[in-house]
């Protein structure tokens, strides 16, 4: 069979999300989706170039969510959905097995908002730290403020199985309206969390340490035109590198980067990342960044055809030249991965026009690598993987 | 008629409901507690105003004489003052703030410790509770927020003592913060007249028509504003744009 292969009853969430793909350690490969558009199912493909199935479909979480994210860790995705119906907002934990391809837990509550953000403002973004803990960045309770409604963005913690909800990254009490956001773990097991604060459109970073103290909010770019989407880190020398793609002010995907991942770190911004402007779907640009080695890759899709298009960026070095990937699609969402598959991939899954599709960009094909100069297995291709 | 009547506790509340353990967070097998017009949730806000104000309008300390109209129980004052700012004056006509001002916050913020499920006197409750009340009163900016609305002489002059200012000269500046939205458009324009009887520049800290804005209010936009009173200056919450 040839790629694409359609995902059959499946959709992507409206707002913020990474659905993968995952590969397994039994080689298999996953996507975090959503069934029938409501509430999280998981797919599996053994050849993905043949079909995918849902898996334990009858246990999957009853949530309906707006926002979703998927963080893989060994053979466990870790997955934080936002609600999705009217006047609410709960964001709840999930974990599904693909050793088992079973679900573990399921709807745990991390918190409900007692005034829940605007529905078109949710957004949530998972990482773990190496021992665990589980770090979800999300659009949480607003505060009313002379009789308006100013939005927050929290983070929550997991350690072992209590969880410290309601931590304000944006600051307490402010009159702007603050929507999550992409959470990237740097060095040391920090946590890098960019949002957006829509009042007026910064681009915010700040940073959490593995012993939970937060550095300073600054603001990364004071003219963005939406929101973060996934963003990748790695290994370059002694430093961690950390990038995330947004929507910048002219629509066009910028990239923030942090060539050493620290508290109050230098962030400096890469703009005009995308050679045109990207669609943009409830402010959330339709792009993914994902990590091949120290190569950053960019699937977007722009906003005058919904083409796919690609574009990356080596380690130290500048932006390409965009490549149009797929022409006469209507691609609405993207996520992407790199993993190998009778060769490296960059495999992504997107919605081309209400179906939900995946497909493969081959990067280096094992059988064209001549013998003699085989390069050892890198381990950061692994890292987000 | 003026859209809310400030004299309520109840229209303060339905106005102001911040949470007050964002610098900490929260267990989730409890809600967070939740203040309303409180010292500890609205110091930051007053603070980022009060630092937003002065640079839009050029102010630097020790700085211009000010007063603030529609000054609650003071905190943006208070910022001020804290900035280095010298000449500075709340005024405020609401019966809530002028019955309370002198007063603790401490019942209410044990109320809201209560709401939560803990004890204020003990463990968790009593550590919040230290963390939201310092055991001092609401008002603490160094000239008060006093109950004058500028209107008549002897308001004015009241006012002018107050503020340290000689005989009949102006404040350099009048500042409403957060009024006009309470306001019908003539009730607005009025009250900037009253304001330039005692104040050389007036200007207006405004909450502008957006999502979230609740029911029951004059939301406009900064433009519509600055439409409406071409002579005053206008400072947008959040951005503080100013036209």
């Amino acid at each position: 069979m040839a790629l694409p292969v359609t995902i059959s009853g499946a959709g992507m969430p409206g707002l913020n999300y990474f659905c993968g793909p995952f590969k397994s350690s039994g080689n298999n490969f996953y996507c975090v989706l959503a069934e029938a558009g409501t509430t999280p199912e998981v797919y599996k493909a053994t050849d993905p170039t043949v079909s995918f199935a849902a898996q334990d479909a009858a246990n999957n979480p009853t949530t309906q969510f707006q926002s979703m994210w998927a963080y893989q860790v060994a053979d466990i995705l870790h997955i934080v959905t936002q609600e999705a119906t009217a006047g609410g907002a709960d964001v709840r934990y999930h974990t599904f097995s693909m050793a088992t391809d079973t679900w573990g837990t399921k709807d745990e509550e991390i918190e409900i908002p007692a005034q829940a953000p605007n529905s078109l403002t949710e957004g949530v973004s998972i990482a773990l730290r190496s021992n665990g803990n589980v770090i979800v960045l999300y659009s949480g309770d607003t505060d009313s403020i002379m009789g308006t409604a100013w939005g927050r963005c929290d983070y929550a913690r997991k350690v072992g199985s209590t969880w410290t909800v309601g931590v304000n990254v944006g600051g307490q009490a402010l009159e702007q309206y603050h929507v999550a956001g992409s959470v990237v773990i740097g060095a040391s097991d920090r946590m890098h969390f960019f949002w957006r604060n829509g009042a007026p459109a910064d681009l915010m970073h700040r940073s959490l340490s593995s012993a939970d103290a937060l550095d300073t909010a600054v603001a990364a770019d004071l003219t963005t035109g939406g929101d973060p989407c996934r963003g990748i880190s790695y290994v370059s020398g002694s430093n961690t590198v950390v990038k995330v793609p947004y929507l910048d002010g002219d629509l066009s995907v910028s990239s923030v980067r942090i060539n050493v991942s620290a508290a109050d770190p230098t962030i400096a911004v890469d703009t005009a990342v995308s050679a045109v402007a990207v669609s943009v779907l409830n402010g959330v640009p339709v792009a993914c960044f994902a990590l091949d080695g120290t190569i950053v890759r960019l699937l977007y899709s722009d906003e005058t055809t919904d083409d796919l298009w690609s574009d990356a960026q080596t380690d130290g070095g500048a932006w390409g030249t965009d490549v149009e990937e797929l022409d006469a699609v209507n691609i609405t969402r993207i996520s992407c991965n790199v993993y190998d598959r009778s060769g490296s991939k960059l495999a992504y899954v997107y919605n081309d026009d209400g179906t939900v599709k995946y497909n493969e960009k081959s990067l280096a094909a094992a059988a064209e690598i001549p013998f003699l100069v085989m390069a050892p297995p890198q381990p950061a291709m692994w890292a987000d993987a | 008629m003026p859209f809310k009547d400030w004299n309520l506790k109840a229209t303060w509340d339905a106005a102001y409901s911040i949470g007050a353990e964002g610098d900490t967070g929260h267990p989730n097998t409890r809600a967070e507690v939740r203040l309303n017009y409180h010292r500890k949730a609205m110091l930051p806000v007053c603070q980022a105003r009060a630092a937003g104000i002065a640079q839009a309008l050029g102010w630097s300390a020790p700085g211009p004489s000010i007063i603030i109209v529609g000054a609650g129980f003071g905190w943006t004052a208070e910022a001020l003052e804290a900035m280095g700012f010298t000449r500075v004056l709340g005024l405020d006509v609401s019966s809530y703030i002028q019955s309370n001002k002198g007063g603790t916050e401490e019942t209410e913020i044990d109320a809201k410790i209560v709401a939560v499920g803990l004890d204020p006197a003990t463990g968790e409750g009593q550590t919040i509770k230290g963390r939201l009340f310092d055991g001092s009163v609401r008002t603490r900016a160094g000239r008060g927020v006093l109950n004058e609305g500028g209107v008549g002489g002897a308001s004015r002059g009241r006012i002018r003592q107050a503020l340290g200012l000689a005989g009949n000269e102006d404040a350099d500046w009048g500042l409403s913060e957060s009024v006009l939205e309470s306001l019908t458009d003539a009730e607005a324009t009025s009250a900037s007249s009253v304001a330039h009887q005692f104040c050389t520049n007036v200007a207006h800290y405004i909450v502008t028509l957006r999502d979230g804005n609740q029911p029951g209010y004059n939301w406009k936009s900064l433009e519509d504003w600055k439409l409406l009173i071409p002579t005053d200056t206008f400072i947008e919450a959040g951005t503080h744009r100013m036209l």
